[in-house]
């Protein structure tokens, strides 16, 4: 009773907030956009097409690559391992993370280890998975699952040790036993740290794609960046980036979607 | 009770050292090197000659485009977070540039201005100042609504409530955003250098080519150090300067 008292008000906030604010600052959004790509238009005719292409001949470049099929190929091949990496990402990091962020000991015992491998940049690893992996597609993946992992056990971790005492007390003192417990109070708080920590680690895996395909063996996305750098073709170097770019940002708000469908319970802490 | 956490830390730190012992000696060095021998190339690695400016070179760049992205980033991300239109103007780019990796914008760079100090630098301000900016926009959106009020009903005037609100409000987040800043920075450092095999990142490109893994994993313990080691004293910074705020400054 008293807990829907309390969020009833944040909702209607968030609704005039919605009513209000949200025409005149998309407005500002798409603006902000047009005129950042006109900056760059103008910069650009002052530099050689070699150095930095303007927007348009970005868009030209991107067509054509797209119509000779090296975009799309190169794009399907990128996703390949990284959707992999994400899975096995995934599969590590959501149970260690949950365990760590319930249970004491577990938490005592993984976080200095977890904290000091953090710490290091996940590129530096790059040497020691060629030896283990060598150059191609287990490599790539090995990178994409390194630079996932940690970043999605501290998320899980932190969310889930922050899940409200309280809410576990009430769900006890009415008798619920451990497995009802999670059900009931400790899966609906958690789900939002989840995806929380999905959606950081898309962005992370889109991240480790590129990197992989850069600094192990140069194939699809990244040997067109590689190549097109060597040439002096700053257009794809661009049009590559543009891609990434597009790629990551849809990933992220389709996450975001998903995560307003499911978790309808939590309307203000949604974002 | 109080001993019971730091003993099991050193538990897990204990239990990871003996396995990689265990995996070192019966895969042997060429395939991961015992955290003994790797002691002994640590000490191999500090007396050589190339390492200190090596290291030197990797610093002082990342320093540079670091503070730049610190002096940038707080003022526009506390901007962001008062002002709705310094956001939406500001947001689209600040989401677009942390979703694209330090690796993805290193071609263009290369292009842009070279292998330099020039493009070092940039790359590492480029990588840093978004994640300064959004940590310093979330900050000041929350800074609670009550407290900006009572000072209002006492009759302070806008300057003063930003000086003697705000700003003190800000300044735990302000460390924060330094800290993790820190740790971009030398993510975006080591990468750009590994990409160019200049400084540090070239030690990093060779020692993978060594036949025993030894070297490579002293260097990387060595990064490890120097982010452990400089998040630490950030975070000690933090807790000395303003001990009230410790519980905001901790996680």
């Amino acid at each position: 009773m008293s807990d829907m008292v309390v969020s009833q008000p944040a909702v209607t906030d968030a609704r005039r907030e919605a009513a209000a604010g949200r025409r005149p600052l998309g407005f500002v959004y798409v603006l902000s956009i047009v005129a950042g790509l006109l900056v760059w238009h103008v910069v650009a005719q002052g530099y050689s097409s070699f150095v930095l292409a303007s927007p348009l001949a970005v868009l030209v470049r991107l067509w054509q690559m797209t119509l000779s099929l090296e975009l799309p190929r190169a794009l399907g091949n990128a996703l390949l391992h990284m959707v992999v990496g994400y899975a096995i990402a995934c599969a590590i990091a959501l149970p260690i993370g949950l365990l760590m962020g319930r249970i004491r000991f577990v938490h005592d015992l993984f976080d200095p280890i977890v904290n000091l491998i953090y710490a290091v940049p996940s590129v530096a690893w790059a040497p020691f998975i060629m030896i283990w992996f060598g150059l191609y597609y287990e490599a790539r993946v090995a990178l994409v699952v390194m630079m996932c992992t940690f970043d999605m056990i501290i998320v899980v971790s932190t969310g889930a040790r922050n899940a409200d005492r309280r809410l576990i007390d009430v769900g006890r003192s009415f008798g619920a036993g451990p497995w009802t417990r999670f059900r009931l109070v400790l899966w609906p708080e958690g789900l939002p740290f989840i995806f929380t920590a999905l959606r950081v680690g898309v962005v992370r895996a889109v991240n480790a794609m590129i990197t992989a395909e850069l600094f192990l063996a140069a194939v699809n996305l990244g040997a067109i960046m590689k190549q097109s750098a060597v040439r002096l073709d700053s257009a794809a170097v661009l049009g590559v980036l543009a891609v990434l770019c597009v790629l990551g940002l849809g990933l992220q708000e389709i996450m975001l979607l998903i995560e307003r469908r499911i978790c309808v319970w939590r309307p203000g802490k949604a974002k | 009770m109080i001993l019971r956490r730091p003993l099991t830390n050193a538990l897990g730190i204990l239990l990871l050292l003996v396995l990689w012992q265990i995996a070192g000696m019966k895969l042997g060095d060429t395939l991961i090197a015992a955290p003994t021998q790797v002691v002994g190339a640590l000490v191999d690695t500090l007396r050589e000659g190339t390492f200190w400016p090596a290291l030197w070179a990797m610093i002082w760049p990342m320093m540079l485009g670091y503070l730049a992205a610190l002096v940038i980033g707080i003022p526009l991300g506390t901007a962001m977070g008062r002002s709705d239109l310094v956001l939406a103007c500001v947001k689209p780019w600040a989401s677009m540039f942390i979703v694209v990796s330090a690796a993805a914008i290193v071609p263009l760079f290369i292009i842009l201005m070279g292998r330099g100090v020039l493009f070092l630098t940039t790359i590492v301000f480029v990588a840093t100042v978004w994640y300064v900016v959004v940590i310093m926009t979330e900050a000041a959106r929350n800074v609670s609504p009550r407290l900006i009020d009572v000072a209002r009903s006492f009759d302070a005037g806008e300057f003063q409530r930003f000086r003697f609100v705000i700003l003190p409000a800000l300044y735990p987040y302000v460390l924060i955003a330094a800290r993790i800043g820190l740790v971009h920075a030398l993510r975006a450092m080591v990468t750009a250098e590994m990409f160019i095999g200049a400084g540090f990142g070239g030690l990093l490109n060779d020692a993978g080519l060594n036949l025993s893994t030894a070297p490579l994993f002293s260097l990387i313990l060595i990064l490890m150090l120097i982010s452990i080691g400089a998040t630490g004293l950030l975070r000690w910074i933090a807790h000395r300067s303003a001990p009230w705020y410790a519980s905001r400054t901790e996680s």
